[in-house]
């Protein structure tokens, strides 16, 4: 197949690991639009993850950036699927940088919302807030599990790749994660 | 409900909306027990949903240009950017060369400055790889007089398997895997309490 014709036929494709795979060889084999591609197919993910941990909207920008950034530098020791390889460097920037941040926040508590563009009610804030304060309880594994499955989208056999685990170990990890907010939250306040 | 604990992985999935599933939905339709117990995961799951940061307009209009130009930024500044974007196979060449490239420098750079005693050479091979072997095939013990560059090693230093190999790992790792940038040991040393002030740092910021 032609390269025109694989990029636009990628760019398309809403669930193709094979798709990946010809993107990653063109970008390989020095086609950097196959690059650009990629971060198109993928972006909305990245920043999900990004967004849940930057201080603000900047810092979400960079944390992507990076994430793109490195896949592009390391490509050559990629293995296996493209995607769950990717979100796994998108967590890791950002929680690196979440650990640099806490260093800084226990001496200094910012004047503002950290999040600004994100406009809530009080009440849809609070529930928030004790969801996120509930899922930070989570064991570390169980956090990962939450976060690749929910925000970066990734399948549960993804996630699995991603963490080197099984996909059923995921389902499991899930479900104990899941039971425990329930718990923590209460059924009716789960929202249920 | 012990006897439908074998459902439970399957409605972990279907909850998430990870595949449709018709025999758990004929499994939901005639078990209460189970109903209840994915309505329950599946307002849980909405809710931790809910906390993503993701607004409704993000847009990412020119994020992949601007990734590009930085990677560019990165390519032209960084030979190491080039480096990881070759090949494994490219790489471990590549990596094989240069670090016989270095030890074929380092024996010249080991002649003697001063004319030494002819005297004995013993020529061993040693268990280096073949592309190492065929350009820095010598260990040379004793002293050797002048004449060809494999006799002119000066006495008392031997080039040994660890020079060039340390070279070698550095260069050429064919069974990295990329777990240098761990998950596990990203998350080392962060502890739920780091992840606990920061949601609270974003909670609560008065
Ligand atoms: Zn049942």
């Amino acid at each position: 197949m032609p390269e025109e014709a694989v990029l636009a036929k990628a760019v398309q494709a809403s669930d193709a690991v094979d798709d990946d795979r010809q993107l990653v060889e063109a970008f390989r084999r020095g086609d950097r639009r196959a690059f650009e591609v990629l971060v198109k197919r993928h972006q909305r993910p990245v920043w999900a993850i990004a967004l849940r941990f930057a201080k603000d909207r900047d810092a979400a920008e960079d944390l992507a950036q990076r994430a793109f950034v490195q896949a592009l530098e390391r490509i050559g020791e990629l293995k296996g699927a493209f995607r769950p390889w990717l979100m796994r460097i998108a967590v890791n920037l950002s929680k690196n940088h979440v650990r640099d941040h806490a260093k800084f926040a226990r001496g200094e508590v910012p004047d503002r919302p950290v999040a600004p563009w994100f406009e809530e009610s009080l009440d849809e804030e609070r529930q928030r807030s004790r969801v996120r304060v509930a899922l930070s309880d989570l064991t570390r594994r169980q956090r990962e599990v939450v976060l690749l499955r929910i925000d970066a989208d990734l399948a549960f056999a993804e996630v699995a790749q991603a963490l080197g685990i099984t996909e059923n170990n995921a389902k499991v990890t899930f479900h104990q994660a899941v039971k425990k907010l329930k718990d923590r939250l209460g059924g009716e306040d789960a929202g249920v | 409900m012990p006897a439908c604990e074998g459902w439970a992985l399957r409605i972990v999935a279907d909850v998430t909306g990870e595949a449709e599933d018709r025999e758990l939905e004929r499994h939901l339709a005639s078990c209460s027990g189970c109903r209840a117990e994915a309505k329950l995961l599946a307002g849980t799951v909405a809710a931790i949903r809910e906390t993503r940061r993701v607004p409704e307009d993000l847009s990412l209009a020119g994020f992949a240009s601007r990734v590009a130009e930085r990677a560019e930024r990165f390519r032209d500044r960084s030979p190491r950017g080039l480096w990881w974007t070759a090949s494994r196979g490219t790489r471990y060449s590549l990596g094989v060369s240069l670090a016989a490239f270095v030890a074929s420098v380092a024996l010249v750079l080991v002649r003697p400055v001063r004319p030494v005693r002819p005297g004995p050479v013993t020529v061993r091979h040693h268990s280096a790889p073949l592309a190492l072997r065929q350009a820095a095939p010598v260990r040379v013990t004793g002293t050797a007089g002048a004449g060809s560059s494999a006799t002119n090693s000066a006495a008392g230093y031997q080039v040994t398997p660890d020079d060039i190999e340390g070279d070698m790992e550095l260069l050429a790792s064919p069974d990295d895997d990329g777990q240098d940038v761990s998950f596990d040991s990203a998350f080392a040393g962060l502890s739920n309490q780091d992840l606990k002030t920061f949601d609270q740092m974003l909670d609560n910021p008065s």
